[in-house]
């Protein structure tokens, strides 16, 4: 099966689960050490921006991830029922002009649009949809093994 | 997360074992805070053991660099795997702190 889906609740210690079921997933296909860190990375930074600013302090809601594999890409989704929140719409960080700055926030999707190649958002209904898609390196397997 | 910590002279050395994430940030912070407060100012971050870093960890290295510069201070790091200098590289950590590839280089920058 080349997908598979999770659903979380809202707090921080459970991103641990996803990292493991996404590196799992990854690893079994037979996807390299770096492509697996920065997926993670990816996903521990979009997680980390729902749970912490999605919710009213104390609202317990469910999160789901889905993780799929198509045509040579990794496709991950993540559905909440946060408040509306595009995070395409964030300014991007200007590393040069805001020294100081670079504490403050944006950090993560700064790292998040430099590990993947696509990034949508939607809003439908009560939930936000975001969609991370990232192509896998062609050669990652060794010459004259096709598969 | 393990955090080991060992002073040479007036260097303050942090070993980073694991990953500095947005849950384990929080011990970092407190212990570099608690160094800084007894008066350490020069700081090695050994990074030979750290396998993974996000915007948090990032964050607290900055925050960390900036407080020290009030302070007169530095702060040095050293032996940081591909994955880790890839993100570095991605949020130009190199510009607020040194990142060199052995302790020994390190600790000469911070004795100089």
């Amino acid at each position: 099966m080349e997908k598979i889906a999770l659903s979380i609740q809202n707090e921080l210690p459970q991103m641990a689960r996803v990292n493991r079921e996404l590196a799992d997933f990854l690893e079994k296909r037979g996807q390299p050490a770096n492509v697996v860190f920065q997926l993670e990375l990816a996903c521990e930074e979009i997680l980390t921006n729902i749970i912490n600013y999605g919710f009213e302090p104390g609202c317990r809601s469910a999160i789901e991830i889905e993780i799929e594999l198509v045509a040579q890409t990794v496709i991950i989704t993540f559905i909440d029922e946060g408040r509306p929140f595009n995070p395409l719409e964030t300014q991007p960080v200007d590393l040069e002009r805001h020294r100081r700055e670079k504490i403050v926030g944006g950090l993560g999707l700064h790292l998040v649009c430099n590990m993947v190649d696509e990034m949508d958002y939607m809003r439908r209904g009560e939930k936000n949809i975001f969609v991370i898609r990232k192509r896998l390196p062609k050669n990652a397997r060794p010459k004259g093994e096709t598969k | 997360m393990i955090i080991s910590e060992f002073k040479k002279d007036n260097i303050h050395i942090f070993n980073l074992q694991g990953k500095l994430d947005a849950a384990t940030v929080p011990d970092f912070r407190k212990k570099f805070r608690t160094a800084a407060e007894n008066g350490a100012r020069f700081f090695l971050i050994d990074c030979s053991g750290l396998e993974y870093i996000s915007s948090a960890g990032l964050r607290v290295l900055f925050s960390a660099a900036f407080k020290l510069e009030d302070l007169e201070g530095k702060i040095v790091c050293c032996s940081v795997g591909a994955g880790v200098q890839r993100v570095f590289d991605m949020v130009d950590l190199s510009s607020e702190i040194q990142v060199v590839s052995t302790e020994e280089e390190a600790l000469r920058i911070l004795r100089a």
